[in-house]
């Protein structure tokens, strides 16, 4: 699978210790030059996003045609248009980025959609997968109602 | 620009009491700080609020309060707005989509929605 991580998915999947979850060999994670500028920003803090790039994992990117979306930013217009480039899905926590996404055709999920696919793939355990959307929840990353929607999914 | 302001006597008691333990030099000062300090919660409470109904992006926001990304989030935080929020359909709408779009990816390659969409 092909995802392009946004800036607030990197923070949190660094913050969270998470960062582990994208070395896998099956998947290719995609990162605008523009984010990774915001995040070079705080470059000791950033460290361990750019020792995935180093490693191959995380590759950085720039859009060869990016699209102008009036309700966003440049940054978050170049992680819908870079996604499109690499037939790729846009991983980001913002609702609206994820809105415009889906609205051009892009799909755009949030952490606990990473999870969800990983869990539905067997690369994740049921337990795991509930575990770590409790803490999305606990960390304030994840609202009630969309960590409710998602357990009720997860225990059909 | 001054303001004249009537305040009731128990309050303006409060205000000795900030002044005092905050080390202001007085009343004037310790009001002004006050009400310069609530402005900028509601500043910020009000940004906040404009992100949880997906009026303005993340970045957006972090715009509008001339702070960072990372900086942005804390706020949210702060005012008590998740980052991620919204009905969880766009996840399963997205699924789907994927599923068209990248079905080799996908360990069953039938492009099906799977067992929980």
């Amino acid at each position: 699978m092909r995802f392009v991580l946004d800036t607030s998915s990197l923070i949190n999947l660094r913050e969270l210790e998470w960062l582990d979850l994208l070395k896998n060999p099956e998947d290719i994670f995609l990162c605008p030059e523009k984010v990774e500028q915001e995040l070079q920003r705080k470059k000791r803090k950033n460290n361990e996003i750019f020792k995935l790039s180093e490693e191959g994992v995380l590759s950085i990117l720039s859009v060869s045609h990016p699209i102008v979306f009036s309700a966003l930013s440049n940054t978050d217009s170049d992680a819908i248009s870079l996604a499109l480039e690499n037939n790729s899905t846009v991983v980001s926590e913002d609702g609206l980025l994820r809105e415009n996404a889906i609205r051009y055709g892009v799909p755009a999920i949030d952490i606990a959609g990473i999870l969800l696919i990983f869990y539905q793939e067997g690369r994740i355990d049921k337990s795991d997968c509930l575990s770590r959307l409790k803490v999305l929840f606990e960390n304030q990353i994840l609202s009630k109602s969309r960590y409710y929607q998602l357990l009720i999914s997860l225990r059909s | 620009m001054n303001v004249t302001i009537t305040l009731p006597k128990d309050v303006i008691a409060e205000v000795d009491a900030v002044t005092k333990e905050k080390k202001f030099l007085n009343r004037k000062q310790t009001i002004r700080s006050l009400v310069l300090a609530s402005l900028e919660k509601e500043r910020k409470l009000r940004v906040a609020k404009l992100y949880q109904k997906r009026r303005k992006t993340l970045r957006q926001c972090a715009e509008m309060l001339d702070v960072d990304v990372e900086e942005m989030m804390e706020i949210l935080r702060e005012c008590n707005v998740p980052l991620s929020n919204g009905s969880t359909d766009d996840i399963f709408k997205s699924l789907k989509m994927m599923r068209e779009q990248q079905p080799s990816a996908f360990k069953d390659s039938l492009g099906n929605d799977g067992a929980n969409t």
